[in-house]
């Protein structure tokens, strides 16, 4: 069972799942959000547009750059394929690195 | 940390995590800052043009005329600013900057509108033919049956319900995302009429009768339209608890 490892990245999932729920997110919902530095964000967003995971639109807000982010249907199911595949490894009992911390909440 | 342990802590935040989805889609749900702005702004034109209608139309049986020009000519001020506000390309633009700037702390969000399934189409024709029902009978019963102005309100329940549900089923795409108050705006606008009907009294009298439709509809609107943007802080907290890991090095590698 193969784990895909661009999305078994913590934060990258997190991204993933978050754009999953919606049509679009702004870069600064995503760094609010997932409390990143806008430098960290941009690495873990560029690996996953290189993936062909994410579409990036750039525009303007009146006079502000604002860069959105929205899961490809690539990215989708890539997502929904990584979770089956986890459950199944979960449900084999081993251990999968990136859930190892507790949560927060 | 032990193996059954790891997996018993793995298998908790694969299910937390799998809720990051729903929690961001009910943040963006409820994000109903502009619902509140527009209702805000839609009850103070509802003021601005039944004041000084009133007032005006009252000064001109008197003979009062100082009374009725400062009555039209706050009509005059307020007509071309209501129309500057409907219009999307000159105050929506505001509006939407408004909006920008009291969510700037947050960043934008647009939520997907998921595609109706067939019994969804089909509940939003029948609310749809139910409006249409409504509004007949509502005008017959003001036509014909010479319903006592009090009972506006529950009249009007006739065809304010039915259109908020319609549109709450059909959401086009131009309607904002409105949470849970799509729901709960009908039922409380439902409630106060049956209280009309049922004889309570909650209405304004005279001078002020013409706000027995507008309180209600505006006021309970951005009462449900507050509630939703408490219930958004709730589910951004929420959402921010299920995308923070303690000690986690995210470093993009």
């Amino acid at each position: 069972m193969e784990i895909d490892k661009i999305i078994h990245e913590p934060t990258r999932l997190r991204v993933m799942m978050i754009l999953a729920g919606l049509e679009q997110a702004d870069f600064k919902f995503l760094v609010t959000t997932l409390s990143l530095t806008r430098g960290n964000l941009s690495r873990h967003m560029e690996k996953l547009e290189s993936a062909g995971y994410l579409k990036v639109k750039k525009s303007f807000k009146g006079k502000v750059p604002n860069t959105s982010y929205q899961l490809t249907q690539e990215g989708s199911k890539a997502l929904a394929q990584y979770w089956e595949n986890l459950d199944a490894v979960r449900r084999s009992g081993q251990i999968i690195g990136a859930m190892d911390r507790p949560l927060r909440c | 940390m032990n193996r059954e342990q790891n997996n018993k802590v793995q298998n908790q935040n694969a299910e937390k995590l799998k809720e990051i989805s729903k929690w961001t889609q009910r943040y963006a749900e409820n994000r109903t800052l502009p619902f509140v702005i527009n209702m805000m702004i839609s009850l103070l034109f509802g003021f601005a043009v039944g004041i000084p209608s009133y007032f005006g139309g009252r000064a001109y049986r008197s003979g009062n005329v100082l009374q009725l020009w400062i009555c039209i000519l706050s009509l005059m001020i307020v007509f071309p600013a209501l129309i500057f506000y409907s219009v999307p390309k000159w105050g929506g633009k505001y509006i939407e900057k408004l909006i920008r700037f009291l969510y700037r702390k947050e960043g934008q969000v647009i939520l997907a509108i998921p595609k109706k399934t067939k019994s969804q189409r089909r509940a939003g024709w029948i609310a749809g033919l139910l409006l249409g029902v409504c509004v007949v009978i509502s005008i017959i019963l003001i036509v014909f049956c010479k319903i006592p102005i009090k009972y506006m309100q529950p009249v009007s329940a006739l065809c304010v319900i039915p259109l908020i549900i319609a549109v709450g089923i059909w959401r086009p795409p131009s309607v904002k995302p409105a949470g849970f108050l799509v729901w709960l705006w009908p039922i409380l606008y439902a409630i106060h009429a049956i209280l009309v009907v049922a004889g309570v009294p909650i209405q304004f009298e005279r001078p002020w009768i013409f706000f027995n439709i507008l309180i209600p509809i505006a006021g309970y609107g951005i009462l449900c339209g507050l509630l939703g943007h408490i219930y958004s802080r709730y589910a951004l907290k929420k959402l921010k608890g299920l995308t923070h890991l303690e000690g986690e090095a995210a470093n993009g590698d």
